[in-house]
């Protein structure tokens, strides 16, 4: 996708619209969310429902992962390669106001993403290990189960404060993409 | 053949006690960490951590290729709890 050198009255109201992401990737965003915050500040950590929402959860990542191979252009992980140059690029173009318009993810929310996955699946991993009969009760893998889990915390605080701080930066409502619009035949704009 | 009958009964008589030491709760085990825990290898548990949860000493251990949380009042040295994760 070519970034879109716009300008004027159309393109400005072309740039304060938000695509709404695709049915799969809003389902598999909030359904990992809640499930993570059940898990983490609802259900017992050594109960079989804790482990069950945690084998929802990677089967969930699993299924955006898939998505990301197959899904939609814009859902795709070649439509938002990670980069640190290219996020660089994108905070510089944020603070001086002159963001463009990109198609999927901006280059700085897909680092995000893939971290947040990343994060995901190594507290799955470290979760069926404390599962399996060769890592059970072995302290290090709880502790790093644990220390991920704080990690997904940080970067969840994070991402909610990059999408706040772009939103109002941009003028652009993130948070509507993710929701979608419950208006039929309008894309989510302001 | 029938010489072999007693030599497998004593067998037998010698190998049952090892088999049936799985643990049970009001099996005395020790009121110290150190003590249960071998206590625990001995009846071939391998212990994998132990903590101190609501007053009880728990047990992480595998026998077998099974996985127990074995729980142990420190004041009796009783087990009060065994917990197979399946």
């Amino acid at each position: 996708m070519e970034p879109q050198g716009l300008g004027g009255r159309e393109s400005a109201r072309r740039i304060a619209e938000v695509l709404t992401w695709d049915p799969l990737v809003r389902l598999t965003h909030w359904s990992v969310a809640l499930l993570v915050l059940l898990n983490g500040a609802v259900l017992e950590d050594e109960g079989q429902p804790h482990v069950w929402v945690g084998y929802a959860v990677l089967g969930l990542v699993a299924a955006r992962f898939l998505w990301g191979l197959v899904g939609p252009v814009r859902a795709r992980f070649a439509s938002f390669p990670p980069s640190l140059s290219a996020a660089r690029l994108h905070v510089d173009e944020v603070m001086h106001g002159r963001e463009r318009r990109h198609a999927s993810h901006n280059p700085l929310g897909a680092l995000m993403a893939y971290n947040l996955w990343a994060t995901l699946l190594a507290i799955c991993a470290t979760g069926l290990m404390m599962e399996s009969v060769a890592f059970f009760g072995v302290e290090w893998v709880e502790e790093a189960h644990e220390v991920l889990f704080g990690w997904l915390m940080i970067s969840v605080g994070l991402h909610v404060s990059g999408v706040i701080l772009e939103s109002f930066l941009s003028g652009r409502n993130l948070v509507r993409a993710m929701v979608g619009s419950f208006r039929s035949g309008r894309g989510g704009g302001a | 053949m029938m010489k072999l009958a007693p030599c497998a009964l004593a067998l037998t008589l010698v190998a049952s006690p090892v088999i049936a030491q799985e643990v049970a709760p009001g099996d005395q085990i020790g009121t110290e960490i150190g003590a249960i825990a071998s206590a625990l290898s001995e009846r071939g548990y391998e212990v994998r951590k132990t903590e101190r949860e609501d007053g009880k000493v728990e047990v992480y251990a595998v026998r077998e290729g099974r996985r127990f949380e074995i729980y142990v009042d420190p004041e009796t040295g009783a087990v009060t709890r065994v917990k197979e994760k399946h």
